[in-house]
Parts: C-alpha cells; structure tokens; sequence
C-alpha cells in the first residue's frame, strides 16, 4: 500500500483502540491539539538547518499519527525521517509540505464530527 | 528485532492482581501518553503515574515504587535508554530491577540490542494496542 491509497484516518483501529465514536473523539480531539505545534515547527526547523531537531519532530508526529489510526500521515513522516537519517535532505525538505495536508486532512475527518457514522 | 518480542517467555499462569499495583508510563507526546493510560486501565490498573522524559521517569520511580513501567525510546531531555541504565543503576529506586517494557517506533537492531544490554524485559511496537500490551504485561507481571 503507498502513502497515495493509505486511509487518512483508519476508523477500525479508532473503533478497536478508543471505542465509540463518542469515546474517540475527544482523545482524537487531543490528538489534533498536542500534534499540530509539532507541525507547525516543522517549516522553521528546515530553515534552521535543524535536521536532527527535524528527524525528531517527524518522529514524534509519527508516532501519534500511528497511535491515532492517522496512517497517511504517520507514513509519510516515517517516510521522511528516513530520508533525512539517509542523507536525502533536500528531497525531505520538499516534502514537509505534504506533513501539512495530510495533518488538516485528518483534522477535517476528525472536526466533521462523522466518525462512526455512514458516509 | 521482532515485534512485540521479549525478553522472558513465561507458561500459562494466573492473572496478575493489576488493580493492585502502580504503573509508570513514560511518554514526551502528550496524546500517546493519555492512549497508553486509558490502555492500562481497560487491562485493570488502578494506579497510574506518568512522565514526559527519562529524568522525570526516574523521579517517579523514588516517589511512586511501580511494580511495571511502560516507557517509549527517543524522548528529550532524557530518553528511555538513558532512562533504563539510570534506573537499573540506581541507588536511591526501591526496585532498580522493575520489569521495563519499551513502546517504540524503532526496530533498529542497534537500539534493541543497547536496550537488551541494559536490562529491558519487552517491547511492543507503537501503536500501542490492548491486546499486544496485556498479552506482554501477563508474561512480564504473572504470580510465579
């Protein structure tokens, strides 16, 4: 499965990790909230020239994206933190973008308030 | 490293008594912290303590004594490996040998094999999940 046809938020692993949606939403609420600094720390990191600061905050916003069920976005920083441990900065830097929609994606899913229910 | 392996393989064995001892998670993100503290609850812990870091995981292991701690790897100021060597060296922890259990994104062979040296006892890896975290803390926590 590519990062393209991941599920921006797996709703099986919200139903098996927090129960109802009544019950997921807030935790997936307080993931949106403690995540987003994180995200938006990701651009000046970059224009520091932070690359461990940088493989650090991919890998802290990865990890609660999987926790999440955010899988899109937990791919794709996993991605990222390879590429920068590899040495492929600049091929990461390009991509911090995508760290962004992924993350207002999910957030979109999670703010409709339609977890749970039928599309 | 294999996922969610450990250290020590146990035979079938009574149920640990959970709602009677103290679990420490240690965990810098605020979310993952908050999913592993409903996680241990859902298994039967009463008694929860939680730090951001290492240094802070290692003050709660002097002030609350757990009987398990659930730890995650690359935090900062002070991550799980220096956590462990600090815990398992310590003078001033009651129980400097408390089953540790890493909760980690890495799989990397170097790291599993510094954690093994300094005296980790399992690992699952994130996400976190019910029945991954009960099926290691019954091995770790079982009556013998």
């Amino acid at each position: 499965m590519t990062a393209a046809t991941m599920p921006d938020l797996d709703l099986d692993h919200v139903a098996e990790v927090f129960g109802d949606p009544d019950s997921a939403r807030p935790m997936l609420e307080y993931f949106l909230e403690t995540v987003e600094p994180s995200v938006d720390a990701l651009g000046r990191l970059a224009a520091q020239n932070d690359f461990e600061a940088l493989r650090g905050t991919l890998h802290t916003i990865g990890g609660a994206a999987r926790t999440a069920g955010a899988r899109r976005l937990g791919d794709l920083c996993a991605r990222l933190e390879a590429d920068l441990i590899d040495g492929r900065r600049a091929a990461a830097i390009r991509r911090l973008g995508v760290v962004r929609e992924a993350f207002d994606c999910v957030g979109g899913i999670i703010r409709a308030g339609t977890i749970g229910r039928p599309a | 490293m294999q996922p969610n392996s450990e250290a020590d393989s146990g035979a079938d064995s009574p149920h640990p008594n959970y709602d009677a001892m103290t679990a420490l998670v240690i965990e810098d993100q605020p979310f993952v912290r908050r999913t592993i503290v409903q996680i241990l609850r859902e298994i039967g812990f009463q008694a929860i303590a939680e730090a951001a870091d290492g240094a802070a995981g290692l003050a709660e292991c002097i002030r609350v004594v757990p009987d398990i701690i659930v730890c995650d790897i690359e935090m900062r100021p002070v991550g799980g490996l220096d956590f462990l060597a600090g815990l398992r060296a310590s003078p001033d922890v009651t129980n400097p040998r408390v089953p540790v259990l890493f909760l980690t994104n890495h799989t990397k062979s170097d790291i599993v094999k510094q954690a093994m040296s300094l005296g980790v006892n399992a690992f699952v890896v994130k996400p976190p999940s019910f029945v991954a975290l009960k099926g290691r803390l019954e091995r770790l926590l079982a009556p013998r």
